[in-house]
């Protein structure tokens, strides 16, 4: 206990560790109000559409108001008829926009939901094809799982008030999913209206979570704190070898080098997870845990064999599960990753003396190893994207194989942390050599 | 001259920079093998998607033929010779992408796109094909055939100009940068950590000449790799390939839909990537002078790399900031007019940066 304590004390001492992890703590923090700008003027420019829209309606229905008067005139009852339409829909518009704009300036979502759902049960009913709904970017279709699910969101977060993530569309605020196949001109089109902004702390972590923020950062804390048997066992400093003409153990050593790296990258973890809550208490607040998240469910397996399990977008179903829920298995998940990925860099460390070289070797093994390793159940790396675990993407890709689940993600990690500090020790054990 | 070799033996000693440029040969021979060994898959590409339109065009004329047995119905019947034109059209693209006659195939993708386009305006009915899509993939396919030139798939080529291009974007990039960074940094902070450098700082060597010193030497190495990448990139494919017709004229598409050739996209891409490998290199020694720490060195090259690209990508992709050169696809295609003036921009920060280095090394202790 003494040596894991003195150890602790050697980490915090190193005055270099406690300046880098403040250094990525300002780094996380501008990135939230780089984020949060980002989504304000997005949250100004659907707020200028509303207000346009106020400015020229008047107009046009002037305008309509004078043909109106005209086909009075000459009993022209054929443009009479379409001026009425015409007027009655700019005057409906009219309204909505005043509501909506007043919903949007004091962030009132309730008086705008209903208007949004509205618009898109209205591309619903109007969608007449089995195959596609009527709506599209460019000139190529959507598709209905998109809408549906987009849908189903919209009037979960009505019944559950809710606050949206901001979204540069004010009609339709599309849910991105892995059925919307759009190609050039429309892709980029459709990246620009469904990208989403998330600045309540919830949102936030939401929204940065498939960019595989946590793994980053657990490798960052190793690169940070977990170098605390490479940095002894080089030429000048050989605190190693001080330990070995001293009456302790190298099994007690190992232990409170292992444990001592852990308990600091543990926490900075935890930090780099909390930062963004902390600031969103100083914007907009953290947000509503029953924010509904997607999970993709496929369909029954096809009789036909594997392979014919593709995605349909027609046939495919969805659920969703709460933000809570959500970042509940996220944190779980994330727990056993973190065993996993602190032992592998402290493994790494033991053969390797440079932490800048150990931090690349271990990124190449995640990563790479996630981007090349076939999907499989009992393929930890398979589970380093953890929000694509979650809602179930990577599954549902890989031919509705739902072994790929949570469960089997906190089995398959904590086996693989287990195997890697099983390794580490033998290593440890045999005798690390100075370079 | 000799501290530069003595610093040379260094980085050859420490045997991660000879890795490291090994690894990134063997990591562009592992892309030029896949690239050839799926040439099948291009062709599979190709046909799969013309296919799926061809497909979704006969069930739809399928339907009519249906209704028109029913009842003669004229303009119905002028809509179905435009669906047949199209169906037949794709079917003979399809048979000369699986004959390998580029010529015709272009030629036949153009008139299936005339037809495709006549399509969409009759039938108001959509085949998962873009107007100004279409507009532009023909405009480059008369090019194509102008030029005499096969149309390249850009992930697969194995075309010398397309895969030097393809090779360039996947490793010239914030994070192949970053990499290198990594491994060729270590000899600064090394010394500063393990106090070699109290020892360095002993010889009658000025410190502005020692900062002047590991710079070149980064530079050298930094600018073999970067040597090393476009060669071979470029000898590959020409031993191993078979491509045709004056292969550095490809035409490519800048962001306002002209073209430039091949030959001008590699000038501007020499320019810009040997001259951000100097920029990177003078980051690299402003961090490791100044923060005299691997780990903290490190941190700040990753965090002022990734700030550069986010904000590169976010509304920042303008002329006097370097970063914008550090990735050639947006800099050469989204702003051609930057060069050559891109690299005039990088020299005066490289300029800034050892400068700055210079002095703020000047006067500093090292702290024992």
């Amino acid at each position: 206990m003494k040596l894991f304590i003195f150890e602790l004390k050697k980490l915090v001492k190193r005055k270099t560790n406690i300046v880098a992890a403040g250094i990525l703590m300002v780094a996380l923090i501008t990135l939230y109000f780089f984020n949060y700008t980002l989504a304000m003027s997005i949250h100004q420019k659907n707020m200028k559409k509303f207000e346009t829209n106020l400015e020229e309606i008047p107009m046009l229905l002037e305008q309509l108001k004078a043909e109106k008067i005209i086909a009075e005139e000459k009993e022209d009852r054929e443009a009479l008829y379409r001026i009425e339409v015409g007027l009655e829909w700019y005057e409906n518009e009219l309204v909505e926009s005043e509501a909506q704009l007043e919903g949007y300036k004091n962030e009132n979502w309730e008086i705008v939901y209903p208007y949004q759902i509205e618009d898109y049960e209205r591309l619903f009913i109007n969608s007449l094809n089995p195959d596609r709904p009527d709506y599209f970017m460019e000139e190529q279709w959507g598709n209905w799982f998109t809408l549906k699910a987009s849908l189903a969101e919209r009037k979960l977060m009505l019944e559950r008030k809710v606050e949206p993530f901001y979204q540069d569309e004010i009609m339709w605020p599309w849910l991105a999913t892995i059925y919307d196949n759009f190609t050039g001109k429309a892709k980029q089109l459709w990246q620009e209206k469904s990208t989403r902004y998330g600045v309540h702390g919830y949102y936030f972590l939401y929204q940065l979570l498939p960019f595989l923020f946590i793994p980053i950062v657990m490798l960052l804390g190793c690169f940070i704190f977990a170098n605390n048997v490479s940095l002894e066992s080089g030429k000048k400093h050989r605190g190693m070898d001080f330990y070995k003409v001293l009456p302790i153990s190298r099994k007690k050593l190992f232990f409170a080098k292992y444990f001592s790296s852990m308990v600091y990258c543990f926490l900075f973890t935890v930090l780099m997870l909390i930062i963004p809550l902390i600031c969103s208490v100083f914007t907009k607040g953290l947000g509503n845990l029953k924010y509904p998240v997607l999970v993709y469910d496929g369909s029954p397996p096809s009789s036909m064999g594997k392979k014919y399990n593709v995605i349909d977008s027609v046939r495919d179903s969805f659920h969703f599960i709460d933000l809570g829920e959500y970042l509940g298995k996220t944190i779980l998940l994330a727990f056993m990753l973190f065993i996993f990925l602190h032992s592998l860099y402290f493994l790494v460390s033991l053969f390797v003396k440079n932490p800048s070289i150990n931090l690349v070797i271990t990124s190449f093994l995640v990563f790479g190893g996630m981007m090349l390793l076939p999907k499989a159940a009992y393929n930890p790396l398979t589970y380093i994207d953890i929000h694509r675990t979650i809602n179930q993407e990577i599954a549902t890709l890989s031919f509705f194989n739902y072994s790929i689940n949570f469960q089997n993600g906190l089995l398959s990690l904590f086996a693989a942390g287990v195997v890697t500090f099983i390794l580490g020790y033998i290593k440890f054990n045999k005798g690390v050599k100075s370079s | 001259m000799k501290l530069i070799l003595f610093e040379w033996k260094k980085l050859l000693r420490t045997k991660l920079f000879p890795i490291f440029y090994i690894l990134t040969i063997v990591f562009i021979a592992f892309l030029f093998s896949r690239n050839y060994l799926q040439q099948d898959l291009v062709k599979a590409k190709k046909i799969d998607y013309f296919s799926n339109i061809a497909s979704e065009v006969y069930w739809i004329n399928w339907a009519d033929r249906e209704i028109l047995k029913q009842n003669d119905d004229p303009e119905l019947k002028e809509k179905l010779e435009v669906g047949e034109r199209l169906r037949e059209q794709l079917r003979e693209l399809i048979g000369h992408i699986d004959n390998n006659q580029w010529r015709e195939e272009l030629q036949k993708e153009n008139e299936a796109y005339v037809s495709a386009e006549e399509y969409i305006v009759v039938y108001k009915e959509m085949i998962g094909l873009n107007l100004s899509d279409m507009e532009l993939i023909k405009k480059l396919n008369n090019e194509l055939l102008k030029r005499g030139l096969p149309k390249e798939d850009f992930d697969l080529s194995i075309q010398p100009s397309i895969f030097m291009k393809q090779v360039i974007n996947l490793i010239l990039n914030p994070f192949g940068y970053v990499i290198l960074l990594f491994v060729l940094g270590t000899i600064i902070t090394r010394e500063f950590e393990e106090k070699n450098i109290k020892m360095v700082y002993a010889l009658p060597i000025p410190r502005a000449k020692y900062v002047a010193i590991k710079f070149f030497t980064f530079l050298s190495a930094a600018f073999l790799w970067v040597a090393t990448i476009f060669i071979v990139s470029y000898a590959l494919p020409t031993i191993f390939g078979n491509a045709e017709g004056d292969v550095f004229n490809y035409p490519l598409y800048t962001e306002n839909e002209t073209f430039i050739s091949t030959s001008e996209y590699l000038q501007q891409a020499l320019l810009y990537s040997f001259s951000f490998t100097a920029f990177a290199v003078s980051v690299l020694v402003v961090f490791g002078f100044v923060l005299r720490n691997t780990i903290l060195t490190f941190l700040c090259v990753l965090l002022v790399f990734s700030a550069g690209w986010f904000f590169t990508n976010n509304g920042l992709h303008v002329f006097a900031n370097p970063f914008t050169y550090q990735m050639m696809d947006p800099a050469i295609l989204k702003t051609p007019s930057y060069y050559p003036g891109g690299g005039i921009v990088l020299v005066i920060s490289i300029t800034i940066l050892i400068f700055l280095t210079m002095v703020l090394n000047r006067k500093r202790g090292i702290r024992s």
